[in-house]
């Protein structure tokens, strides 16, 4: 596991070739894909580092979106706007994000949890367009910090009381008597903003909508899963707890999500849309997550590789569109059937990924869910039904009013895309919709 | 050896983090700028850079981190320190908008008309950004005209967008209205413009009568004996009829309007920028391709340079931008490659500075408010103003007469030589007056065919027109807004169709002239 975590480090270094360090990314995927032998719990042990079934999944994906991520910011390069800075950042970030995934110890994830942080918000601030993303990266910033610093305290009391914070021999909190409950609070609260859940969801709309599409598909695509990640590990601490107090998790995002997806449909920003899509998408997951019974632990990891690759996939098209039209609005980017034909077969693809239609991952993963959810009460039929419904209508709404229509400007001819564009949009769309065949080797095997 | 290349590889990091950009323009992005006119500059002539009112552009990205939070840090303390209090502190607290949505160069009656259209429809939906070179308006057309609004066009476009735009000017009062400013108010007297024809032009008379009474305007045809009944205090010798309007036509303060419309688009939330442009970077669009040429391949206009009022340059990108300059309209179009660009680019955009005077007499008897704006066959114009024994009066020279437009002069011998004796012998009381002041304008003259030009440009698909009014641009302010808002946000025109005013015509030489009276 070393390998990968020292190796992704060094891609730093070769930050002066843009090819060489998307080459670089390429090769320690395919590496990584070849160390897949979680048939025990931890595999790959090092020093701090292994990888489960649920890591491997995530490292792979922050691996994949990463050499997207690369791809898709063309335009740094062309433009020569400090893109050996930029590079050095993103790979940075996927460091913080791999030491994250693969680690074993329960300290050090929350170190490269927090320190995830600083190149998005570097990110966010330096290489992206409008005013608005200071507000956008103070707000994200402050929001996951002051939510886990909680986290931080709990995770010393947790050593205090077991002696260990390695994963697997760490203390657990059986009783569920007021203070466990606040021990509990105090630990997931970190990974409830993080997701986000509906209540503390606003860094996202402005963190995606001000990033560049650098930051917005890694947030999208990665970051939002840390919260996940997080929460798979340490709601099994506190197993007594968590069955008393998921009930409040599973209602705000059931009824959070419905709110937000109805939120969508008045946006007129597009990448505002996709946010707050993915507000409703993880809270979903949330509730698959704390509920925990095994169809909805794994129904969580499936909507999490799912809409990694599909919320990625929407930021990156709506960039296409930034880069041709200069603008994300509504009212000026509209009817772009008319002048990008081909785009819109990939919106369609993507934007039926996002609704969770046949055969996406998504529909594996929310399928799973339904039955999670609806297994642990039968009145949740209703959030997570009006949830699946009012997901189909944004989608629906987003890719009817950016492709229909008529443009503003009569140019008789038709922009085609670039073969980068269509070979991100094809590694975005493959495995989004292959992998629901193997769909097998993301649920636990015990 | 390990500490020195250790020492070399930290060095180079903290080179590659703090250095500034490298100016390497690639090859997609092309830059067009000209030196700006040397009659326009002695305005923006710094002796020495004040102050800015934006805050500072860091380039490097790790600079722009800690910089753009520090300066936010400062402008949180300032306002806090500054609160109840006008202070003048040094840290400046607005920030610069680098990129909109719509950028509108020229804040005139046309451009706020757009931008104030636009915003009341988009709201949050549009960053619409408007740069003016000069925000007391001083050679503005707008502030300077006379005023008047009329429906007597021989072009059915023009007729209607002057109806929309006497219905706006009624219902600026509650249009424009801001909260918690004074209601807006533009002196609107609806008098009327007669329009007087000899015998020579009664056919054309006739003619556009009828195109605009099938329009829906309020005009009346009158013979000459009902020309004398009605304005006994004018003699009709030479003239074999007119047409007056009843409603919707007349004369307001094009200053007042000019202002209520600003504020009510900064009201809605558009930013006005003080500052001039003096170049910008257009970007081809490599898989639009119109012919099978190169010179026709379609560009966009990507950035614009301003330069602010302290001298610095800063550049806003955009997605659409509207040419609203009025008078400057030629050059600003010269400086995006209309007019020195190959195949469609070599047309340039026909719009230039012509100056008009308006001359303002007092006499004793003068007629009083059943004065409308009267037209005499040859141009010269005059009408009241105010109750008080004051009018206004001008007349459009011939091409030989053209003044130069190298200053705001007015000429003086203009007036006695071929406007009083007109007007003298029009309206007799008229022999006896006083004049008391007097300024020169300038027409935003479209000399292809002195009318408007509104739409998409063909090879750049990205800039909007609307310019060239040629001095009926404050009556189709309105109209003008309301279509080029329409085709922004509804891709086509709903209400008037002006495809008959776009660019094309200039290029395929088909002009559309007004049918002047004689």
């Amino acid at each position: 596991m070393l390998n990968f975590v020292l190796g992704s480090l060094f891609l730093t270094l070769g930050c002066g070739s843009w090819f060489g360090v998307q080459l670089g990314m390429i090769v320690l995927f395919m590496l990584f894909l070849l160390c897949c032998k979680h048939d025990f719990y931890m595999s790959l042990l090092s020093y701090g580092f292994g990888s489960d079934w649920l890591s491997y999944v995530l490292i792979l994906l922050s691996f994949w979106i990463m050499l997207l991520v690369l791809m898709s910011s063309q335009a740094i390069l062309d433009k020569n706007n400090f893109n050996k800075v930029f590079v050095m950042t993103c790979c940075f970030l996927n460091f913080f994000l791999v030491m994250t995934f693969a680690s074993t110890d329960l300290l050090l994830f929350y170190i490269s949890f927090e320190a995830s942080l600083i190149p998005t918000l570097i990110l966010i601030l330096g290489w992206g367009y409008q005013p608005e993303r200071i507000g956008a990266g103070i707000y994200m910033l402050f929001y996951t910090l002051t939510a886990s610093l909680p986290l931080l305290v709990s995770l010393m009391v947790l050593y205090n009381c077991g002696g260990s914070l390695t994963m697997g021999l760490v203390y657990e909190a059986m009783n569920s008597s007021f203070i466990y409950k606040i021990w509990y609070l105090a630990s997931v609260f970190a990974f409830i903003v993080k997701l986000p859940m509906f209540m503390f969801h606003l860094w996202l709309p402005k963190a995606h909508v001000e990033a560049p599409v650098a930051g917005s598909m890694i947030l999208a695509g990665v970051l939002l899963k840390l919260g996940g990640y997080g929460l798979l590990r340490i709601v099994p601490l506190f197993s007594n707890v968590n069955s008393k107090l998921c009930w409040v998790w599973v209602s705000i995002s059931l009824v959070g999500g419905v709110l937000v997806s109805l939120m969508c449909l008045r946006q007129i920003d597009i990448k505002a849309l996709i946010a707050y899509s993915s507000v409703a998408h993880m809270g979903m997951v949330l509730c698959g997550a704390t509920i925990f019974n095994w169809w909805g632990v794994n129904g969580a990891v499936v909507v999490m590789v799912g809409h990694g690759l599909c919320s990625s996939g929407l930021f990156f098209m709506i960039n296409m569109v930034y880069e041709r039209l200069s603008s994300r609005s509504l009212l000026i980017s509209k009817g772009l059937l008319n002048i990008m034909p081909t785009m819109a077969m990939w919106w369609f693809l993507l934007c039926a990924g996002n609704m969770a239609a046949p055969p996406t991952l998504n529909l594996l993963g929310e399928v799973q869910l339904i039955i999670s959810i609806m297994n642990w009460s039968f009145i949740n039929i209703v959030g997570i039904g009006l949830l699946s419904f009012f997901s189909a209508t944004y989608t629906l709404y987003l890719f009817s009013i950016s492709q229909h229509g008529k443009f503003y400007n009569g140019v008789f001819s038709c922009c085609s895309g670039k073969v980068r564009e269509y070979l991100i949009l094809m590694l975005h769309w493959l495995p989004l919709n292959l992998m629901f065949m193997v769909g097998s080797m993301m649920l636990i095997v015990f | 050896m390990i500490g020195r290349t250790s020492v070399r590889i930290l060095s180079r990091c903290v080179k590659l983090l703090t250095t500034g950009k490298q100016h390497v323009i690639s090859q997609k992005v092309r830059s067009f700028s000209c030196t700006p006119s040397v009659w326009d500059d002695e305005r923006n002539k710094q002796t020495g850079k004040d102050a800015s009112e934006y805050r500072e552009h860091y380039e490097n990205p790790f600079l722009k981190t800690l910089g753009v939070m520090k300066d936010d840090v400062k402008g949180f303390l300032k306002n806090i320190k500054n609160m109840g209090q006008e202070e003048e502190d040094a840290t400046p607290a607005k920030i610069f908008s680098e990129h909109c949505d719509v950028l509108i160069i020229g804040g005139g009656a046309i451009g706020s008309s757009i931008a104030y259209h636009l915003k009341e429809r988009a709201l949050g939906g549009l960053h619409i950004v408007v740069i003016e070179k000069d925000p007391t308006y001083s050679k503005c057309s707008t502030t300077l005209s006379v005023g008047g609004v009329r429906q007597q066009f021989s072009i059915g476009e023009n007729v209607q967008l002057s109806l929309f735009g006497a219905e706006f000017l009624r219902n600026v009062p509650k249009l424009l209205a801001v909260e918690g400013a004074d209601p807006p108010n533009i002196d609107f007297n609806p008098n009327g413009y007669l329009t007087l024809a000899t015998e020579a032009g009664m056919d054309q008379l006739y003619e556009n009568h009828y195109l605009q009474k099938e329009l829906g305007a309020k005009v009346d045809l009158l013979s000459r004996r009902q020309l004398e009944e009605r304005f006994p205090w004018m003699q009709f010798e030479d003239i074999a009829g007119g047409v007056i309007g009843r409603e919707n036509e007349g004369w307001f303060d094009p200053w007042s309007f000019l202002h209520c419309l600003k504020r009510k688009a900064v009201d809605l939330g558009v930013e006005y920028i003080t500052g001039k442009v003096v170049g910008f970077n257009t970007r081809k669009m490599d898989d639009l391709v119109i012919e099978d040429h190169e010179s026709t391949i379609v560009k966009n206009v990507d950035t614009a340079k301003v330069r602010l009022e302290n001298g610095d340059e800063r550049e806003i990108k955009c997605s659409i931008a509207i040419l609203a300059s009025g008078a400057w309209s030629g050059e600003i179009g010269k400086l995006i490659g209309i007019g020195i660009g190959p195949g469609l680019l070599s047309t340039p955009i026909p719009v230039e500075h012509r100056k008009r005077y308006v001359y303002c007499f007092r006499t004793e008897q003068g007629p009083q408010l059943d004065c409308p704006l009267v037209i005499n066959p040859n141009g010269t114009y005059f009408r009241r103003e105010g109750v008080g024994g004051l009018y206004f009066c001008g007349r459009s020279p011939t091409e030989e007469q053209e003044p130069k437009v190298g200053d705001m002069e007015v000429d003086h011998d203009f007036f006695m030589e071929h406007v009083w004796p007109i007007l003298a012998e029009r309206t007799p009381s008229f022999e006896a007056l006083k004049v008391q002041s007097a300024w020169a304008g300038h027409y935003d003259y479209n000399t292809f065919d002195q009318n408007g030009i509104i739409g998409i440009h063909p090879a750049i698909s990205n800039l909007f027109i609307a310019t060239g009014f040629s001095g009926h641009g404050i009556q189709q302010a309105a109209g003008v807004g309301r279509a080029v808002m329409e085709r922004i946000l509804h891709s086509e025109y709903m209400t008037v169709d002006l495809s008959r005013f776009g660019f094309e015509r200039i290029i395929m030489n088909q002009p559309l002239f007004e049918k002047n009276i004689v």
